[in-house]
């Protein structure tokens, strides 16, 4: 369905002088109908990767393919058929609905600019049917965005994107700034929804335990490369790349007993500026069990497991040497320095 | 299909929309609104009589026998030097000052508007062009440059306007260029970008309504200073000429009448303050009314 | 364990054109020292204000409308301006949301630090050698070179750092920390989470810790206060809570949290509804409109804390006696 190659997106750096690489040759596929979260945390890329998919922002190179045809360069009325195809949920739903339309007219535009029905009648009746599927009620069509709560306005956020019936939905940390009972209503709705109408999602958050809940499979990335791709289970709940290790082992459960058992693991430093990473694998500086070459060559995106992919020489090692067991378990991992890396 | 939609198409309330009317009734419901729309619907009411010949006098009539007499019942505010009504002269005064201003600020605001959304929209170049542009035109005094501009372009109530516009559209460049700089990034056009939105629709249904707010702010206040600005030009004789009645010139005559007629300043001087507040506190009410995160009250 | 701070029906309310809207509705809960409290709540439960109110930092037009404050044996509400300053950084301390607007730009951090140490009393010499302890304190590697720096030279996470030396280098007997780590990446969190834990369990130092995050709550608190509309309505052990809470609200809460683990991913308990809004409270339980296991009498009268073994809950309806609809 959507297919992502080798992409690359280069900024020029902030005061001129030199290139900053947001995204660095990130590639991945997506079936029909199933979920793919990335997760990671600022300055990984993945917010840049959303706005490359629907086309807010030109890829430096590779390639995006939907359906077969190359996305990637498309323009004018070729690449407006493909924003029917493919559509973006905001984090912040304030700030992503225009605070002079009312909700009923912001949906009643994307019908009459997409020339979905015939006749506002029919338009009026179709916004109707978009508020009863994201679980408004009618009467809020006649109100202003600063008039509702920040889960109604998520949910408007979504209807303004179904209005076009996508095949695909980008959705750029969704619930990042809802509240916690609110989060859990708009993911219940993300889910009814996929099944209902055979969406497919590509479900982006800084938070594991959402893209945890949501995906069929997780992608992580750091500094702008995919360190990990695999089946959610393994990768959030066996993770082989360091880093991902790292982040779940930071992540905290809302589970007192979990974490009273969870040994103190803290992995040191924090995300390096990213006009300047950091040679090899990004990783490395921060890397418990990182050797000399990990500084050295790029580690490349290898598959470990049947369809779960690492980027990782050790773990690479590992699995030549058919070493038993898993030696990058916790214990490994804990390094109790606090020390913010220089 | 659902209950709801089967039903007629429903329809989510004209009513509701931030209509003409819904921003009368917010400027009046705001008191500096109230207050600056009634001076200013008072004087303008009065000057409408006063160039329809709805007032007893003819403003270039003069009444040698009457000379400089104080207010009475037949010359309300007197009359001057050569006595003519005073108070008549004042709001034919009015509406010549308002001709002018009202033509000049709305070239500037035009202008101003266009060449600021435009060069904030597009960036880049254009940015850079207009930017410099307009701070050029900063750069200069007010009232040099408008009368260099009319010792340029030559008399005439057109002229006096063309000069009060160049000076005030660098203004409306900078009230227009900012919010749409902020505003084309603001995440509801990149999402009517994702959307197929065209530029054209963007501009004008997205960006545009949400700049405007301050431009109609800056064109009351724009008012109220330009006022000013005529009556200066006036004053030094490079606006209205006489026998035409015009408040800067009037003032300029009660100068030297002062002591004997103090009344002959009084009343154009008042003119200017009751026009000048009166648009100001009308800025004031439209900034409230038009914020639209201040719901109906 | 002897109680830091005491606070007992503290009451804050806004005041607005249209009237007082009440915002801390007789909140009552004890710190002691070496403890971590977690006050839990969404936005608007009014649990931010109920620090502040603490502190003695309202915003204009919030007042503390009654109840009591107590720091050891005085009575912070009772107090003046000035000696009310004396206590708040010297022990009393705050950090914050985003620890770049808490810091000036203009000033150098070490430079920062010092000026807390000499408003409270140290000499110069006395206050320079501190700053650096203070920033050692925190795990700030090179403390001369870090005193040296501005405030835009370090990462995010340093200057949360520094943000918390700035805190601790009075040793105040009691840190409220007002979400700290929601601006920050998960894994700088962790670091600050285990500074702060540190701090705590080396200087006996009573925590505050104001949160939405249920997973940062069961991490670091031992007792957890949960706000809802202005009131705390449930209050325990944070391990007692999580197994079996109290309140209806609570158990919303933390059924509406994705589990960490297990192969079945059902769809997350909803609230549904939205909180009340604080100016137009409905009568009885203000969770009544939302409620799942709401009875007549929820709507007559509010409940007050109420034991409810081990820990206490705001509400009429044993949990025996509640519903497992859903």
């Amino acid at each position: 369905m959507l297919s992502v190659e080798h992409l690359v997106k280069d900024y020029r750096a902030a005061g001129g002088a030199g290139r900053v690489r947001a995204v660095d040759d990130v590639s991945f596929h997506l079936d029909a109908g199933s979920t793919l979260g990335i997760v990671g945390e600022s300055g990984c890329g993945k917010s840049t990767t959303a706005r490359l998919l629907v086309r807010l922002e030109e890829a430096s190179s590779g390639r995006i393919t939907l359906d077969g045809t190359d996305i990637t360069h498309l323009a004018g009325r070729r690449l407006r058929s493909v924003r029917r195809r493919v559509q973006l949920v905001f984090q912040d739903p304030y700030a992503s609905l225009n605070p002079r339309l009312t909700v009923g007219d912001a949906l009643l535009e994307v019908l009459t600019v997409h020339r979905v029905g015939t006749g506002t009648a029919m338009r009026r009746s179709r916004v109707a049917d978009l508020l009863d599927m994201v679980g408004l009620s009618l009467t809020l069509a006649g109100r202003y965005p600063h008039e509702m709560s920040g889960g109604q306005r998520q949910r408007v956020g979504i209807a303004r994107a179904l209005a076009v019936r996508p095949a695909v939905l980008v959705l750029d940390e969704p619930v990042s700034a809802l509240d916690v009972s609110v989060r859990a209503e708009v993911m219940n709705l993300l889910c009814r929804l996929r099944d209902e109408l055979g969406l497919t999602y590509v479900f982006i958050s800084h938070d594991l335990a959402m893209v945890r809940h949501i995906s069929d499979r997780i992608a992580v990335m750091y500094l702008g490369r995919l360190v990990e791709v695999g089946p959610w289970q393994a990768v959030s709940d066996a993770p082989l790349h360091p880093y991902t290790r790292a982040l779940q082992a930071a992540v905290p459960v809302a589970d007192p007993d979990a974490e009273a058992a969870r040994a103190v693991s803290v992995v040191i430093g924090e995300v390096p500026d990213a006009a300047a990473p950091p040679p090899g694998c990004r990783f490395h500086p921060r890397c418990p069990i990182a050797e000399p070459r990990c500084g050295e060559e790029v580690p490349a995106l290898v598959e470990q497991r049947t369809g779960h992919l690492a980027a990782c020489h050790l773990v690479t090692h590992e699995r030549r040497a058919t070493v038993p067991g898993d030696t990058l378990s916790g214990d490994t991992l804990s390094g109790d320095t606090v020390a913010a890396d220089q | 299909m659902t209950a709801a939609s089967r039903a007629a198409a429903p329809d989510w309330g004209r009513g509701r929309r931030r209509s003409g009317g819904r921003i009368v009734r917010g400027v009046v419901a705001d008191r500096n609104g109230a207050v600056g729309a009634l001076l200013l619907a008072a004087i303008l009411a009065l000057a409408l009589a006063a160039v329809t010949g709805l007032l007893p006098h003819d403003p270039l009539g003069q009444q040698p026998a009457d000379r400089l007499t104080g207010p009475s019942p037949a010359y309300w505010l007197g009359t001057d030097q050569f006595g003519r009504d005073i108070a008549t002269r004042t709001f034919v005064g009015v509406a010549a000052s308002l001709r002018v201003v009202v033509l000049a600020v709305a070239i500037a605001a035009l202008t101003g508007t266009l060449a600021g959304v435009t060069a904030g929209f597009l960036g880049g170049h254009t940015d850079a062009v207009v930017g410099r542009a307009a701070d050029v035109l900063f750069a200069f005094p007010a009232i040099l440059l408008a009368m260099a501009v009319v010792t340029g372009l030559g008399r005439g109530w057109v002229n006096t306007a063309i000069a009060i516009a160049v000076v005030y559209t660098p203004i409306f460049v900078r009230v227009s260029r900012g919010p749409t700089l902020a505003v084309r990034h603001a995440e509801y056009v990149l999402a009517g970008r994702v959307l197929g939105f065209s530029r054209r629709r963007l501009l004008l249904r997205h960006v545009l309504p949400n700049v405007a707010a301050p431009v109609v702010v800056q064109v009351a206040l724009s008012l109220s200073w330009a006022v000013l600005t005529e009556s200066a030009l006036s004053f030094l004789g490079l606006g209205t000429q006489p026998p035409d009645p015009s408040l800067g010139l009037m003032v300029a005559d009660a100068r030297t009448l002062l002591a004997p007629a103090p009344w002959t300043l009084l009343a154009p001087a008042a003119a200017i303050v009751v026009v000048v507040v009166g648009f100001n506190l009308l800025g004031d009410g439209l900034r409230s009314a038009l914020d639209p995160t201040v719901g109906p009250r | 364990m002897s109680a830091v701070l005491e606070v007992a029906e503290l009451s804050t309310a806004i005041l607005t054109a249209t009237g007082a809207r009440p915002v801390v509705r007789g909140v009552s809960f004890a710190v002691a020292a070496g403890e971590t409290l977690a006050i839990v709540g969404e936005s608007g439960s009014g649990k931010t204000l109920t620090a502040l109110s603490v502190m003695g930092l309202l915003p204009d037009g919030a007042r503390v409308t009654g109840g009591s404050v107590r720091l050891g044996d005085r009575d912070l509400l009772g107090l003046g301006a000035r000696e009310r300053r004396a206590v708040r950084g010297a022990e009393l301390a705050m950090i914050y949301q985003d620890p770049t607007t808490a810091l000036n730009p203009l000033m150098r951090v070490g430079a920062q630090v010092r000026e807390t140490l000499r408003a409270h009393g140290r000499s110069a010499e006395a206050a320079r050698g501190r700053t650096l302890e203070a920033l050692d304190e925190v795990g700030l590697p090179n403390p001369e070179r870090i005193a040296r720096a501005f405030p835009h030279q370090l990462s995010g996470g340093m200057r949360q750092r520094v943000v918390i030396a700035i805190a601790v280098s009075t040793r105040p007997r009691l840190l409220i920390a007002d979400e700290p780590t929601t601006a920050l990446d998960v894994t700088v969190q962790q670091q600050i989470l285990a500074l702060v834990d540190r701090l705590r369990a080396d200087h006996g130092m009573g925590v505050i810790w104001i949160t939405h995050d249920l997973g940062v709550v069961a991490r670091i608190a031992q007792r957890t206060l949960v706000m809802y509309a202005g009131r705390a309505v449930e209050v325990g052990r944070t391990a007692d809570l999580y197994r079996a809470p109290q309140h209806p609200y609570t158990a919303g809460l933390l059924g509406s949290v994705p589990p960490a683990r297990g192969t079945q991913r059902p769809p997350l308990a909803q609230i549904g509804g939205q909180p009340p809004d604080p100016g137009a409270l409905p009568p009885g339980c203000p969770f009544r409109p939302r409620c799942p296991q709401a009875r007549d009498r929820c709507a007559a009268t509010e409940p007050p804390l109420l034991a409810r073994p081990p820990q206490q809950a705001a509400c009429w309806v044993p949990v025996p006696e509640w519903s497992r609809a859903c």
